[in-house]
């Protein structure tokens, strides 16, 4: 059977677990949950995860949701493991570092698209001005830290292109749906993003789609 | 002189603090402990900030090696230290995705929705700003719902623990966290609630396993006092 990955072509989180499985050899069908419209809070999703939220992962019977912990599992099981997500202990918990502050600027980005585009737009909702600005405070302190971090560094963990540069780069991504250019702020990051795009094919793909489907949604 | 022991740079009023301590005691391995007192913002000294540069507790030092990240230093210890039983962390793929998964839902989702009420008196008190009732209403109702949603998380699997029938790293986090129930001051509320059985008999067996015990009782006989007493007055 087939295993699926339930999320929204709008979700960053939704494109880890999917850029994931398909770099190694773990790749699932693609089910539409719209959160647009609040297909999440539907009972028959929240049978499937009562955390209501995308993306999950799905194999048989198996169910799994959270984006990074779908890539690590993902990871484990297929091709091109080792070198992406190694097993030595120490680098394994420098990567899971990382991973936890990558957490932090995940959580709030997606608040600041709720607040800033998803809410108004499509809720008419208006923003709450104290929540975007704690959310916009924690999203450039973690730039900033890694904008220093990746000084002289090809990669987050220097030589080697990880699990961490993958999600990374797509969390960068996920910025364009505020339409903040990180760029201004963070040469740094900008020139990270930029060689990793021109050097890894699939996540070049993941920015050319997610611009894609943000110029319809304009 | 640099010890050969594992040394935990910990505050007591950190929940994910909480939980790390509680997995060396879990460990019965010798180690030290240093307390970084956040009143007096000692995250952000120099020293500190070569443990760990983010300025943030816990950080552990394992001879030259330094880690930060709770959720990160609760697996390497499991992948470390023998002496921690394996269903911890489970080395089948399934069922330690499934600890993954709570690890990050505790982090990313959890942990935000238990202590954002309390937060409010925390910062009125700290900063002599007033928040808005409705504010702190909504923040109050996310709190249970959240912990709706932990009463059907415990559901999904036979067994007393988040994953099946053998407390891992994910109930030690999610306990730690749960514990702000007493910080938004609604342990009776919860206690009289019968909508939480499953939550109930959970807590039940965390506080039977020793090391949760004994961090649970420090915190909740020492700390939680002083720390109520201070938001609340």
């Amino acid at each position: 059977m087939t295993a699926k990955i339930y999320g929204h072509p709008l979700s960053i989180p939704t494109r880890i677990a999917q850029t994931v499985a398909k770099r190694v050899g773990q790749e699932a069908e693609f089910v539409l949950v719209d959160v647009i419209a609040g297909a999440q809070f539907e009972d028959s999703y929240k049978k499937l995860n009562p955390n209501q939220k995308i993306p999950l992962y799905q194999s048989g019977d198996f169910t799994l949701s959270e984006s990074y912990a779908i890539a690590k599992y993902l990871t484990d099981r297929g091709e091109e493991a080792s070198a992406l997500y190694p097993r030595e202990a120490k680098t394994r918990a420098t990567i899971d570092m990382h991973l936890g502050v990558f957490n932090d600027l995940k959580t709030n980005a997606l608040q600041l698209d709720y607040q800033l585009v998803i809410n108004p737009k499509m809720f008419k909702v208006d923003t709450d001005a104290k929540v975007v600005a704690k959310c916009d405070a924690t999203v450039k302190k973690i730039l900033g830290e890694y904008e220093a971090h990746l000084s002289g560094k090809k990669y987050i963990l220097g030589d080697s292109f990880t699990i961490l540069d993958l999600i990374f780069t797509l969390q960068l991504l996920g910025l364009a749906f505020v339409s903040y250019d990180f760029g201004a702020e963070f040469p740094t990051l900008r020139k990270y993003y930029d060689d990793i795009l021109a050097e890894q094919a699939d996540l070049k793909a993941q920015h050319d789609e997610f611009h894609e489907g943000l110029k319809a949604l304009a | 002189m640099q010890s050969s022991q594992l040394t935990l740079y910990w505050s007591p009023l950190s929940q994910p603090s909480r939980a790390v301590h509680a997995l060396l005691l879990i460990a019965d391995i010798p180690f030290n402990t240093v307390v970084i007192d956040l009143s007096k913002g000692e995250q952000r000294t120099e020293d500190f900030k070569k443990i760990n540069p983010r300025g943030v507790v816990p950080a552990i030092q394992d001879g030259d090696f330094t880690l930060g990240e709770s959720t990160a230093i609760l697996k390497y210890l499991c992948n470390t230290q023998p002496s921690i039983p394996g269903h911890y962390w489970p080395k089948n793929d399934d069922k330690r995705a499934l600890v993954d998964q709570f690890l990050e839902y505790n982090g990313n989702h959890f942990r935000d929705s238990l202590h954002a009420p309390y937060m409010f008196y925390l910062i009125q008190k700290l900063r002599g700003v007033t928040f808005e009732a409705a504010e702190f209403e909504s923040a109050m109702k996310a709190c249970w719902k959240e912990l709706d949603t932990l009463e059907v998380y415990l559901g999904q699997h036979e067994g007393d623990f988040i994953v099946g029938k053998e407390p891992t790293i994910a109930d030690i986090q999610i306990f730690s966290d749960f514990t702000s129930i007493y910080y938004n001051k609604i342990e009776e509320q919860f206690a009289e609630n019968d909508k939480y059985p499953r939550i109930k008999a959970w807590k039940n067996k965390m506080l039977e396993i020793i090391g949760v015990k004994k961090i649970f009782n420090q915190w909740h006989d020492k700390v939680l006092p002083n720390i109520n007493g201070f938001m609340y007055s």
